[in-house]
């Protein structure tokens, strides 16, 4: 009973974190809005003159609320992908996902000149931000697919494990190739998207941005009790009554749909998928998936929007890469965690 | 009395002229093509030199039968490069001091490998194209004269694909290698260095003006003693930019529009510097730079959130992406809304095409008085009522 009433403290403390968080990035940016006008444009009864309403409507709220959505996803599918392959350095591009966005990306932003990209944009319709965003999740669609197609033939998840690996690095060399051969002012844009940046998400994109990941989010919990038993092996999980293969696809499906949604409109952002569920089993001192999703889903949430809120610190309006802050402030956050709880060993046994 | 002084330097005159003539001429200009015959350390090999006005990262002494260079390097922590360019037919000097282990290059040089597009327009103003024998790419060469070099298929492709192709760039054996300066390729020039080519930094892009990026046409003249030709093409460039800028400037305070400049990549807008050539060139076309505070010279990451704040009224937006139209604009970026000049259609890029080819990225370095132009047609439309654009054009609505 006692290891209840942990977990539901420390969930109940993530909850108040996350919006104390929250709160914290729209007051926080790089220019200066007072509180007051903060709330009344929150509440709605703003009249603008000074460009604060737009910074804070258009600029902030959708920015925050996407680092909370992206943060939970990362670490929910990199939990999935801990658990699935009961390995602690899984994270939610084990399976080549975030290369096969890159690929997608740099198709558009470094080789424009191939007809086949052109007449991709053609046949969507879409042009610009929208083009790339489709791109990266036709690409990590594309890797998945094979990652999938090979693996329903192999029953060990380590296989699976790197067989994803192996394509991640097939793809990533496309993306070398057509990188040296670009052009270097178009090589800007293409760092700047490796950068990860939560910015980029305006109320347009929340639109599909956000149906997405809760679809992702939701699936995970609803399937906590198949993630417990997976978590204890293969045979144990049959013997439970868990159709393994079932469960293994659908948790795959559910990760990578998280893990390709995020990068495809914030770029590939590292670190949280695989920090955060350290984080939360060593804060509750439990793998017990009924605690950890919701914490993994709030901690991540926190984690993106402090990361968020330290990019923007460097002073006179610079911005720091998302990515750099990302595993700057979190690495030794983990390692502490780390070795005070030995968690690692906790999410095998 | 006089009559006798008059005769004894004649005399003496005559001596000087005929040990000359016996053992070497001093020449009249510099010798831009091939060696020179006997060689005497007492003649004046450079007669023409150069000065350097307003260049910073590089400097030039003349000695009889070479030249010290010496190239800064701005970015901390590198230390300053020399060269010694030693006239072809002398002997190499002793160096020691700060000069031991400087990079000679024997000059003129007869045949050039170069790393950077703009380092060829140089080529052209000084009329020395036929010098150029390796490029990093064949397909970045643009313009008629460029395209008609690389057409006699005397000029290879080293680098097509980013990585320089050491073992090729050594069988040429060009009398120079000429580098931009970027980082990545450095131990591939190590190893071009240790093969006996001479390898040199041309980092004209670290320089914070117009002018000063575009006088390194004085530099790559130092390598083909070409200082004459150099200081004519700089002084009447400089002469145009500065009397347009002037005129520009001395309309009055109030009619100076309020420029921003750069675009906006997910919620982050790369600018140009406050300290940067881009902010040099809108105040000497009489504009108001909305970040002339910022303390970056080459290009600074702004949050969009600030840059909002900033330019929300700014009247003209210079320099931004490859936009086709402004319906595509705000495709990439509803929040461009924010900004006054998209309202206004006040929205100029440099991508104004001749035949399909748009050459601002290699030219404009060398032809600052044209972009001047072409900011001050765009800030103060009367002044420049007959002229036409050389390379900006607004974004169209549709």
């Amino acid at each position: 009973m006692r290891s209840a009433s942990r977990e539901i403290l420390v969930i109940v403390a993530l909850a108040g974190g996350l919006a104390l968080t929250f709160l914290l990035s729209l007051v926080f940016g790089s220019t200066w809005v007072p509180i007051s006008r903060v709330i009344e444009v929150l509440a709605g009864r703003s009249i603008d003159s000074d460009g604060a309403a737009i910074v804070v409507h258009t600029i902030r709220l959708p920015r925050s609320i996407t680092a909370v959505l992206a943060g939970a996803s990362l670490g929910i599918a990199g939990l999935q992908m801990q658990t699935l392959f009961r390995n602690p350095l899984a994270d939610p591009f084990a399976l080549g996902i975030s290369a096969g966005a890159s690929l997608g990306v740099a198709l558009v932003v470094l080789g424009s000149g191939f007809g086949a990209v052109a007449a991709f944009g053609v046949a969507t319709g879409l042009k610009g931000d929208a083009l790339i965003t489709a791109a990266a999740i036709a690409g990590a669609l594309l890797v998945l697919g094979l990652v999938f197609a090979v693996s329903s033939r192999i029953d060990h998840p380590t296989t699976v494990l790197i067989l994803g690996l192996m394509c991640g690095y097939a793809v990533s060399a496309m993306v070398t190739v057509l990188v040296g051969a670009s052009q270097p002012e178009r090589l800007q844009q293409w760092a700047q998207w490796g950068f990860g940046s939560f910015s980029g998400v305006t109320w347009q994109r929340l639109r599909l941005f956000a149906p997405l990941t809760i679809v992702g989010l939701m699936l995970a919990a609803a399937m906590t009790k198949q993630l417990n038993a997976l978590l204890l092996g293969q045979n144990y999980a049959r013997s439970m009554g868990v159709a393994v293969r079932r469960a293994r696809l659908l948790t795959m499906c559910g990760a990578s749909l998280l893990g390709a949604v995020v990068t495809a409109f914030c770029g590939p952002i590292a670190f949280l998928g695989i920090a955060v569920p350290h984080v939360c089993r060593g804060l509750l001192g439990s793998s017990d998936h009924r605690a950890l999703v919701p914490a993994v889903i709030l901690m991540g949430g926190v984690v993106a929007l402090v990361a968020q809120i330290v990019s923007l610190l460097p002073g006179n309006a610079g911005v720091l890469p998302l990515n750099a802050v990302t595993s700057l402030i979190g690495a030794p956050v983990v390692v502490a965690i780390l070795v005070r709880s030995r968690s690692v060993g906790s999410m095998q046994s | 009395m006089l009559s006798m002084i008059t005769r004894a330097a004649a005399g003496a005159w005559c001596v000087a002229l005929s040990i000359a003539a016996s053992a070497a001429i001093a020449p009249a200009t510099n010798v831009s093509k091939g060696c020179v015959g006997a060689f005497d350390p007492s003649v004046d090999y450079f007669p023409d030199k150069t000065t350097i006005e307003d260049a910073a990262i590089f400097t030039v002494e003349y000695r009889r039968s070479y030249k010290v260079v010496r190239v800064r390097q701005a970015d901390a922590g590198e230390p300053a490069e020399q060269y010694v360019l030693v006239q072809c037919g002398a002997p190499s000097p002793r160096l020691d001091g700060d000069l031991t282990g400087a990079q000679i290059v024997t000059v003129p040089i007869s045949s050039l490998f170069s790393s950077s597009t703009t380092h060829l327009p140089l080529l052209i103003d000084l009329g020395r194209v036929e010098v150029l024998t390796g490029v990093s790419r064949l397909k970045d060469m643009m313009g008629d004269v460029l395209v008609a070099r690389a057409k006699t298929g005397l000029v290879r492709e080293f680098a097509p694909m980013s990585v320089i192709n050491d073992e090729l760039v050594v069988a040429s054996r060009p009398s120079l290698f000429m580098s931009g300066g970027g980082g990545s390729s450095s131990s591939s020039l190590a190893v071009i260095r240790a093969a006996g080519i001479p390898v040199v930094k041309n980092i004209e892009w670290q320089e914070t003006t117009a002018l000063a990026r575009a006088e390194w046409i004085k530099y790559m003249a130092l390598f083909l003693n070409e200082e004459r030709s150099a200081d004519r093409v700089y002084r009447a460039m400089k002469q145009r930019y500065q009397t347009l800028s002037a005129k520009a400037k001395a309309e009055p305070k109030s009619t100076w529009p309020l420029v921003m400049t750069g675009r906006s990549s997910r919620g982050s807008f790369v600018i140009a510097g406050g300290r940067s050539y881009v902010a040099a060139l809108i105040a000497d076309a009489g504009g108001t730079y909305v970040w002339a505070d910022n303390a970056s010279t080459g290009s600074a990451t702004i949050d969009l959130e600030a840059q909002v704040r900033r330019a929300a009224n700014a009247d003209i937006w210079i320099n931004g992406g490859m936009w086709a139209d402004r319906a595509k604009m705000i495709e990439d970026e509803p929040r461009y809304s924010a900004f006054k000049a998209y309202r206004t259609g006040q929205v100029w890029v440099y991508d104004l095409t001749v035949d399909g080819s748009n050459d601002y990225w290699s030219r404009s370095v060398s032809r600052p008085d044209l972009v001047l132009a072409d900011l001050v047609k765009i800030f103060h439309p009367s002044l420049m009522a007959s002229q036409k654009f050389e390379w900006y054009v607004p974004v169209p609505s549709r």
